[in-house]
């Protein structure tokens, strides 16, 4: 709604005057979305269930039967005391793979942003930064995992470095592209000002590239819970990637699922939040 | 602050240098080792002559060169005919998962983007598809498909796969409405609109989902082998790391470095000459815009609504 | 054709838009018009007040919830080729070289592939790009991409052409030179046109009629009495001003 010298006019000039067809109110529009949603997460389980009962429990079992699963193992899972992990859960597991996630992404996440930032104003930074990120900007970071746990062995440190280490490398990345996409004009506007180097970092350059760093970082802790996982499976004291191991072992398929849609559900909430917080925190964009 | 492409070439050949130089230092400083005897920060003198040439291992014999099980010599023929074999498994994994996953995503994305309520009701799908990761989907794959060529192929194409969709459903819904209302205008039907309004405009977005993917999937079969895998070069890892054969796992780390960067290079310059037409993006955009372009377009890739 | 007959009969069209917060608002009120052959007809108004609305409806862009819109007799359910549009976004195909573009419609038609390009080329000369027709939209500047949108359309000869303020993102000097551009096609090819714009000036300087559209109603409809081919001479007369202080009154400006 623009506001002329007169008051507020209707502008519907451009795009929405096209869509406004009818005598839809957006209250309707709403709930059309919802049920959208709600259909869509009921097809979802539909095909899942229909999959399931035409393939044999071997393969592939209901939600229900995985669902169940994750209730009863939450816990305790007595079946995965016999590969070391002790007296836990799917719960505890989960949550070691959870905090190994976060720590990894933010502090090498914090890394990756300062240096990604400082890079793009001191020009030796600069030029030492970007080879290593082009040689190690397509690498598989996957390859990394295996020397990892040959060198640091079976430790939260191993899967929390190579989480870090990617997550550094990523945002390093992020962060160039969000120092560089601010339009100069504000710059330029603020030394007139008479605002020194610091001023102007502080006002401009990190308000500034805020919401796309967070863009990154979203992309980033999806990866990362991949990461992450798939580093317990190759070898760790703990977390959802040993019980997923586990299971896969015992070819148990109701726990399998069941720690899959853990994952899953996990990774959707925290993707959840991060988009929330980062509305927060860059609400002016 | 630009770096010209010759110095940016020089300084990644620096680094290059630097990091090989850097890493024999190491070797001399943490002289530790794991258990088997073998050095845990192994030296290039190492690498090449006792990792390099044990691949030889895995040479089963043929073109006139003798295989070490069998009782003849540890060769350096050997060793290279063993690693060729091996990356010729992991490429052609690599290859047929990025075309079936490519084709497969494409297909289902243009269908789904025809028509709105289909794209709306297929959404919160391909959301928790796309949020479940794919490194966890491993074992279910292996359980599903088996471990070898076949499963993880399929494995690779369901990563490709999922990225091709959703980036060319947003192509789609991103495509600017004034270019269908043109055609309207002058009376095309669906199918000009379709070859000539659609299939031109996605391009861009297309190529850069597949860029995308392309180095996605290289992720997928290095996963994919490393979990249960019996033939390619992530087996030969598996082996390594139960005997901590360091100098190894490194070896094959590098190879993945090597091949990983020279198809992607590859492929990037190939592809990069189609795209002429594509008018420049403004490399300088207004920050605001630019950001809430790219927060909401991440939610949007997202939600798909 | 009879030349009191019309060619485009706009009838009692009411448009209803709903605002963010779920208020209606009639974006047309009962507007009707008689447009016919061989005008050029410059639809006036402030931003948001219903001229491009109304222009869409036309265009069989935008539904309207009442009233029907006839050219030559057969109501309007659609986007068709017997009105052409000139867009307000830059609507030329990127992905297509300049002369591609101006044949687009012509291909659509399945016209022949000689007569296409002998089209194109005539057409190219009379916006003045003949020298640029291999080239891509994104090498031409903002007016020359604007004249390949009007060669475009024109070489599609449609009876009617529709202008959704076409020059407004370009400059002083590109802006007066396409409207010479457009009204010497228009002279030339005896089409009808409705120009949607929010200029005075450029309205005064085009139009055979302007109507004035202010709160999604006509506020004005009247003859340009001005001499054409029309100069800022023409228009800076005692005559011309005062049809301009009537128009800027009628859009609220005065």
């Amino acid at each position: 709604m623009r506001s002329g010298p007169d008051g507020p006019s209707p502008n519907f000039a451009g795009r929405r005057s096209r869509t406004a067809l009818g005598d839809r109110a957006p209250f309707h529009q709403r709930l059309i979305s919802a049920l959208y949603t709600i259909a869509g997460i009921g097809l979802f389980f539909a095909v899942w269930w229909l999959a399931a009962s035409q393939l044999p429990r071997s393969r592939l079992v209901t939600p229900l039967d995985a669902l169940g699963d994750l209730w009863a193992n939450f816990l305790d899972a007595p079946r995965l005391g016999v590969f070391g992990l002790g007296k836990t859960g799917y719960g505890s597991l989960l949550l070691y793979t959870l905090s190994n996630v976060f720590i990894g992404l933010l502090t090498g996440g914090a890394v990756g942003v300062i240096v990604g930032i400082a890079s793009t104003r001191l020009k030796f930074l600069r030029a030492m930064v970007d080879p290593i990120l082009l040689v190690l900007g397509t690498v598989p970071i996957l390859v990394a995992a295996p020397l990892f746990l040959l060198w640091f062995g079976v430790v939260p440190f191993t899967q929390v470095l190579l989480v870090a280490f990617y997550s550094a490398i990523m945002m390093v990345l992020f962060s160039q592209r969000a120092a560089e996409n601010i339009n100069p004009v504000y710059e330029r506007w603020a030394m007139t000002f008479g605002a020194g180097l610091g001023l102007r970092v502080r006002h401009i350059l990190i308000p500034g590239t805020v919401p796309e760093i967070l863009g990154g970082l979203r992309i980033t802790l999806a990866s990362a819970w991949g990461l992450e996982v798939f580093a317990e499976i190759l070898g760790a004291p703990s977390g959802i990637g040993q019980a997923i191991k586990a299971l896969t072992n015992l070819n148990n398929v109701p726990g399998l699922l069941a720690c899959v849609v853990l994952v899953a559900v996990t990774a959707i909430a925290t993707d959840i939040l991060l988009v929330r917080l980062a509305r927060r925190i860059a609400a002016w964009a | 602050m630009k770096i010209s492409d010759a110095s940016r070439f020089a300084a990644g050949f620096i680094v290059l240098a630097a990091l090989v130089a850097g890493w024999e230092v190491l070797s001399h400083i943490v002289t530790a080792k794991g258990s088997y005897n073998e050095p845990l920060v192994p030296g290039w003198g190492y690498l090449i002559g006792n990792s390099l040439l044990r691949m030889s291992d895995y040479w089963g014999g043929g073109f006139g060169v003798p295989a070490p099980s069998e009782g003849g010599p540890r060769t350096y023929a050997a060793a290279f005919l063993a690693l060729g074999q091996a990356s010729m498994v992991t490429f052609e994994r690599v290859f047929c998962g990025i075309v079936f996953g490519v084709l497969a995503g494409i297909t289902l994305g243009l269908l789904v983007a025809t028509s709105a309520a289909a794209r709306r009701l297929i959404a919160p799908t391909v959301h928790i598809v796309r949020m479940t990761p794919f490194l966890a989907m491993i074992p279910l794959f292996n359980l599903w498909f088996g471990a070898q060529t076949f499963g993880i192929i399929l494995f690779v194409a369901y990563g490709v796969a999922v990225i091709m969709f959703i980036g060319t459903v947003n192509a789609v819904h991103n495509v600017p409405k004034v270019y269908f209302d043109r055609a309207a205008t002058v009376g095309a039907n669906r199918a000009t609109i379709f070859r000539n309004v659609i299939l031109p405009a996605i391009f861009p977005e297309i190529r850069s989902s597949f860029l995308l993917s392309f180095g996605l999937s290289w992720s997928l079969v290095v996963g994919g082998e490393l979990l249960g895998a019996q033939t390619g070069l992530g087996v030969i890892v598996t082996y390594a790391l139960q005997f901590a054969y360091t100098g190894r796992v490194l070896l094959i780390a590098i190879l993945f470095v090597i091949y990983a960067g020279i198809s992607f290079a590859l492929f990037e310059a190939l592809s990069r000459r189609i795209i002429d037409w594509h008018p420049q993006v403004e490399k300088r955009m207004i920050s605001a815009e630019a950001a809430r372009r790219r927060v909401g377009k991440t939610a949007s890739q997202t939600s798909m609504s | 054709m009879n030349p009191s007959e019309t060619i485009l009969s706009v009838r009692d069209i009411g448009v209803r838009f709903v605002r963010a917060d779920g208020t209606p608002v009639m974006a047309l009120n009962s507007v009707s018009l008689d447009i016919f052959p061989g005008e050029f007809v410059c639809i006036l108004g402030r931003s948001g007040h219903g001229k491009t609305t109304l222009l869409n409806v036309i265009a069989g862009l935008v539904h309207a919830q009442r009233g029907e819109v006839r050219v030559m007799n057969r109501p309007v359910t659609g986007p068709g080729v017997d009105r052409g549009v000139i867009f307000q976004q830059d609507a030329v195909f990127p992905w297509m070289r300049v002369e591609h573009n101006v044949t687009f419609g012509l291909r659509v038609r399945n016209v022949s592939k000689r007569e296409r390009l002998r089209i194109a080329r005539e057409y190219l000369t009379l916006v003045g790009l003949s020298s640029v027709a291999r080239a891509w939209p994104r090498e031409l500047s903002g007016g020359m991409r604007a004249r390949v949108a009007i060669a475009a359309v024109f070489a599609n000869d449609p009876p009617i052409l529709l202008a959704d303020e076409p020059f407004g993102a370009l400059d002083y000097v590109t802006r007066r030179q396409l409207q010479a551009v457009l009204r010497d096609l228009w002279r030339r090819t005896k089409k009808t046109v409705l120009f949607v714009t929010h200029d005075v000036d450029e309205a005064m300087m085009l139009g055979t009629r302007v109507i004035v559209i202010n709160n999604g109603a006509v506020a004005e409809d009247r003859a340009v009495d001005l001499p054409m081919p029309r100069t800022d001479d023409d228009v800076a007369t005692p005559a011309g001003l005062a049809l301009k202080h009537r128009l800027l009154h009628h859009m609220g400006l005065e």
